[in-house]
């Protein structure tokens, strides 16, 4: 059995799913990190701006340093409420100037004299973050502190980073659902022709070996198989057809000079010798139909559209055979069903296996004696003859190819009940011989049965036998 | 009577043509589809004998060609191919009748004669199996040329048994042509009318014999040696 998993469908399907899982992690972790170094970029601007306008008011006399912030500035610190605090700290770490009410520093004095230091701080619920910025005025050194306090409704950066991150967490599953959903839809899709192509390659068998699979519509990565295996086909169909025409071609080779050698002996006086010869000639004759008949066999697979009249069929056997049969002291009849008898079939080739099973009668039936077409409205044809039957080792034996009860005796190839096996079982039906009251063989043929077919009789087998008597 | 050959095989065209001259035919013989055109188009036969596998075209197409023009000459194919649908691709072309090869050759003049018999046909007016002939026209039967009296309804029967010698004719055909539609007719109105013409022709020293075939009808024939 072919596994499920092994689908291309389904391959895609878990390689698709687990990519929708990773992204499912990755997505978010990236998002926020994102999101939060972009924020921390901003705070670190607005410190910045602040630490720049407070550092343009800081000037250094001779009597110290001195502040003079513009009211509107300063009137930024004093509110408590504005969320924004500063300190000056000299290098001693004492405090020059702060907003705080306590008068005290941010943070505590930096250990490097020359770069700016970022600090984040919790002071109860409140969180600050802020900097401390070295600042020359002549050769003195003061710290500069600035702080922002995060939870201030004013600063909004952190509380939309998070607020995404929660929305986005839920958003980010089903549009990803969505996406492996309209990537089966279009897989699917895509993989649409390849589906049609497997089942036109299905139907494909030595009788129709002329169906080539669509390469047009296919994907650019499977249309180079299916052109291959078309290529294939072609060699195949090639491989087939020679063999066909070889046979034809032997056996048209053959019938020539038959006919030639059939010509020749007509022209000789009658006597045993010309009848003999003729009789010989006959047989080969038959041999090489019969060849020509396992040579298409082969190949045969009856259209199962087709339907054929059991009882015409064998009436027209009958009708075919009876001269045969006569002029060599037999006779034929039929009997049983006269109304039509529809079965599954092609009725020529039908034709030919009633014709092989008569003609194996009438070669064991004794002279004089009558060999019985027996039509059953089942479906099931009977061909019956007074000869010496078939013992039971035998019955299954004697539908292979070329078997003969008796291989040193001169007669047929063993090939025509072959034949009427593999017309039979070419139609789903079963062929079986049995003894006969009172002595000889019952062949038995069993057809599927079918309905009517919609056109009517008219349209179905008509041998040429049958017109020609309608011309009559 | 005139026939065309049209045979590429020369041996068998030779062997057919002496055939034809001994059973006192006159015979023309086509090499290929392009000489058979021709001659068909010059000359009315009286029938066509044609090998379908022949060097140039198939001989279908010369069957096709000449019912494209409404020529209706009787043809009997000979093919070489064969196989399970024979029958059907002897006929499918427009053919009468046809033979596949090898065949004997009492058989395929046999089965001209009976393309010649047809209705229509010139040869229809006596019929001839064995030593007994019958006169469609004069409406007569006779015995090695000798005239023999016979019913109405004899001759009928006789008539269409002779039409198909060798051939089984189907019992409601018989049927039809000796009572017609239109009478109530006993079961075996046919068995006894068979019986009787069986009973007249051997009186008359026919050498031919009418067969039963049950379930199916009778069958004319010379009487087996």
């Amino acid at each position: 059995m072919k596994q499920p998993l092994n689908s291309l469908l389904w391959r895609i399907i878990w390689l698709h799913l687990l990519a929708v899982a990773a992204v499912a992690v990755v997505l978010p972790v990236a998002v926020r990190l994102l999101l939060n170094s972009t924020a921390s970029s901003f705070e670190h601007q607005t410190v910045r701006r602040h630490e720049a306008a407070i550092a343009g008011a800081l000037t250094r006399t001779a009597s110290g340093w001195s502040l003079g912030l513009p009211p509107d500035l300063k009137a930024q610190y004093v509110a408590a409420s504005s969320g924004f605090a500063f300190a000056i700290v000299d290098t001693q770490g004492r405090v020059l100037f702060s907003s705080l009410a306590s008068h005290g520093p941010l943070f505590p004095p930096s250990a490097s004299a020359d770069h700016p230091s970022f600090y984040e701080r919790s002071h109860g619920p409140a969180v600050y973050y802020g900097g401390s910025f070295p600042e020359r005025r002549g050769g003195d050194i003061a710290w500069v502190q600035v702080a922002q306090d995060l939870e201030h409704p004013d600063v909004v950066v952190d509380d939309i980073v998070s607020a995404f991150l929660q929305k986005i967490a839920w958003l980010i599953p089903p549009i990803l659902l969505l996406l492996a959903l309209t990537d089966l839809v279009i897989v699917r899709r895509a993989l649409r022709p390849v589906t049609k192509a497997s089942d036109m390659a299905r139907a494909i068998g030595p009788a129709t070996l002329s169906i080539r699979l669509p390469t047009d519509r296919l994907p650019d990565e499977i249309a180079p198989l299916a052109h291959a295996v078309n290529q294939a086909l072609d060699r195949l169909e090639q491989g087939f057809r020679i063999q066909r025409e070889f046979t034809a071609d032997a056996a048209h080779e053959l019938r020539t000079p038959l006919s030639i050698q059939r010509a020749r002996l007509n022209a000789l006086p009658d006597s045993e010798l010309r009848r003999a010869l003729e009789a010989d000639s006959d047989r080969m004759a038959r041999i090489i139909g019969q060849l020509l008949d396992v040579a298409e066999l082969d190949s045969f697979v009856p259209d199962p559209s087709e339907v054929a009249d059991l009882q015409a069929l064998g009436r027209e056997v009958v009708e075919y055979m009876a001269p045969m049969a006569l002029a060599k002291g037999r006779r034929l009849a039929l009997t049983g069903v006269t109304r039509p008898i529809w079965v599954h079939g092609d009725g020529e080739v039908l034709f030919q296996a009633v014709r092989n099973l008569v003609e194996n009668a009438l070669a064991h039936a004794p002279a004089g004696s009558t060999v019985e077409v027996k039509m059953e409205a089942q479906g099931v044809l009977r061909v019956l003859d007074r000869g010496p039957g078939v013992p039971p080792a035998e019955r299954e034996l004697m539908f292979q190819r070329f078997w003969r009860r008796n291989r040193s005796k001169s007669g047929g190839a063993g090939l025509g009940l072959a034949i009427v096996k593999r017309i039979v079982e070419a139609h789903g039906g079963e062929v079986s011989v049995q003894g006969r009251n009172g002595g000889g063989a019952a062949f038995v043929v069993r057809l599927n049965r079918a309905g009517p077919p919609e056109s009517g009789p008219a349209a179905t087998f008509r041998a040429p036998v049958s017109a020609e008597t309608e011309d009559v | 009577m005139r026939l065309l050959v049209v045979e590429d095989n020369e041996e068998l065209a030779e062997l057919l043509m002496r055939g034809f001259e001994a059973e006192s035919f006159d015979v023309d013989h086509a090499e290929t589809a392009e000489d058979a055109s021709e001659a068909l188009r010059d000359t009315r036969y009286a029938a066509v004998v044609l090998d379908l596998g022949l060097p140039d075209r198939d001989g279908s197409a010369v069957l096709r060609e000449m019912r494209g023009r409404k020529d209706g000459t009787p043809v009997l194919v000979l093919t070489a191919r064969g196989g399970l649908h024979e029958r059907i691709a002897g006929l499918q072309n427009g053919a009468d009748d046809y033979l596949v090869k090898p065949f004997a050759f009492e058989e395929l003049v046999a089965r001209l004669r009976a393309l010649l018999r047809r209705p229509g046909e010139m040869l229809g007016r006596v019929l001839q199996t064995a030593n007994l002939a019958l006169d469609t026209e004069g409406r007569q039967a006779f015995v090695d040329g000798k005239a023999e009296p016979m019913s109405a309804q004899e001759l009928t029967l006789l008539e269409v048994l002779l039409r198909r010698a060798g051939k089984v004719v189907p019992k409601s055909y018989i049927e039809d042509q000796l009572f017609g539609m239109t009478s109530e007719v006993g079961k075996s109105a046919v068995e006894v009318s068979v019986y009787r013409l069986r009973k007249r022709l051997e009186t008359m020293g026919a050498k031919v014999e009418i067969h039963t075939v049950r379930g199916l009808g009778y069958l004319l024939a010379d009487t087996h040696p």
